[in-house]
């Protein structure tokens, strides 16, 4: 019972608590047990008033035991005690001699993906710094690669600056045909608008020594 | 049953095969006997076996006895002959009212080898074990093995009450009830007998 919650009305509280029982049960409780105490009691002081004669107990004989039982039961005994050495001694060694072994990688992801995530990074992968210093490199040549090799690329250009279109065809008749000029296949839009874009006065005609 | 040797226990608890021999040859009659008496006739046949079973029970346990606890140490292989032979009724599912009594035609067709091995009793005396195994089998199973414990092996009531781990009162009253039971179903056989 919690005191803490205990009201000052105990018996309301009670009854609110625990289903109610009848007023006497206490009271009847405690009579059975005290009847039950007295008969036990009363069995008791009486358990010498009648002996039974061990002669004729001892017609109920206990069966004569094999000759080779106490050799056979002992033989079963050691054999027991040996094993448990035995196990014992295993045990020991095991616990003494074992070495948890390294989680392979391998292991690591495969208990990674079971979990349902992903290692963020493996193991033996290269120092998050490094990494970042090594894509900032690639990143810088690949901007600078189109600066020193665009010539080498593209060839010698003859204006400097982007030449502007003015054409009185349509523009999308220009680019059909300068795509199909150029087996360029339709939705390559940007492809065909560079190829215009690189030829003075808008020239569709295919540029010798390139295209197919 | 005298108490066994303190330094014998604990030559048996170190695993020195002089002192387990020791213990199986002082006890191993008693054993078998109690359990005989207390389940029947009908397991006559496993009666080797269960009480071997209880040594390897016994020697497996043997380092967790005290002796310093107060309690003897055939009172404690009593408690492992109960609780063993609580376990056997147990497993089998038999009832305690119909556990051990087996008709002697069945017992000699099941057991040839064990009748052979003892003299052979007289027709009344062989009848009259019958009644008493029967009425033995009649009884609860803790009204039976406290009157086996006393009336057969003699144990003293604090002795028995540590083995049933009850009270001392509790057991007077239980094996009151079963000479009670046993005078009442044995009356015929207590006038000729007794």
């Amino acid at each position: 019972m919690n005191d803490r919650e205990h009201p000052d009305h105990e018996d309301a509280w009670l009854q609110e608590r625990y289903p109610a029982v009848s007023a006497d049960f206490v009271e009847r409780t405690l009579a059975r047990v005290t009847a039950d105490r007295a008969r036990i009691d009363a069995d008791a002081a009486k358990v010498e008033d009648f002996q039974f004669d061990p002669a004729f107990l001892e017609q109920l004989e206990a069966p004569e035991v094999a000759a080779d039982f106490v050799d056979h039961t002992l033989d079963k005994v050691m054999a027991q005690h040996q094993r448990r050495e035995s196990r014992d001694r295993d045990l020991d060694r095991l616990v003494r001699e074992y070495k948890v072994p390294p989680a392979s990688e391998d292991f690591v992801r495969r208990t990674l993906r079971a979990l349902g995530t992903r290692a963020r990074r493996p193991l033996t992968a290269v120092p998050r710094r490094r990494r970042f210093l090594w894509a900032a490199a690639a990143a810088a040549l690949l901007l600078a690669a189109p600066l020193f090799l665009g010539p080498l690329l593209v060839g010698p250009r003859p204006v400097d600056r982007p030449t502007a279109v003015f054409t009185p065809v349509r523009f999308g008749t220009v680019m059909a045909t300068a795509a199909r000029l150029r087996g360029l296949r339709q939705g390559d839009g940007l492809v065909t608008l560079a190829y215009l874009g690189s030829r003075p006065g808008g020239d569709t005609g295919p540029r010798g020594g390139r295209g197919k | 049953l005298i108490d066994l040797d303190h330094t014998v226990v604990a030559r048996a608890q170190a695993g020195e095969e002089d002192a387990c021999r020791t213990i199986i040859e002082t006890l191993h009659r008693p054993v078998l006997a109690t359990i005989y008496r207390f389940l029947g006739s009908r397991f006559q046949a496993d009666l080797e076996d269960i009480a071997q079973d209880i040594f390897l029970k016994l020697f497996r346990s043997i380092e967790r006895f005290d002796q310093d606890r107060g309690v003897k140490f055939t009172t404690w292989t009593y408690t492992l002959v109960r609780n063993h032979c609580f376990d056997v009724l147990k497993k089998r599912r038999l009832k305690t009212t119909s556990l051990t009594y087996v008709d002697d035609e069945d017992k000699q067709r099941d057991l040839p080898d064990e009748s052979a091995r003892q003299p052979r009793p007289t027709l009344e005396a062989r009848e009259l074990a019958h009644k008493i195994e029967e009425a033995l089998s009649l009884l609860g199973e803790d009204q039976r093995m406290v009157f086996v414990l006393r009336e057969y092996e003699g144990l003293e009531y604090g002795a028995i009450a540590q083995v049933m781990d009850v009270s001392e009162g509790t057991i007077k009253s239980r094996l009151h009830r079963a000479k009670e039971a046993l005078r009442s179903r044995l009356a015929p056989y207590l006038r000729t007998g007794s």
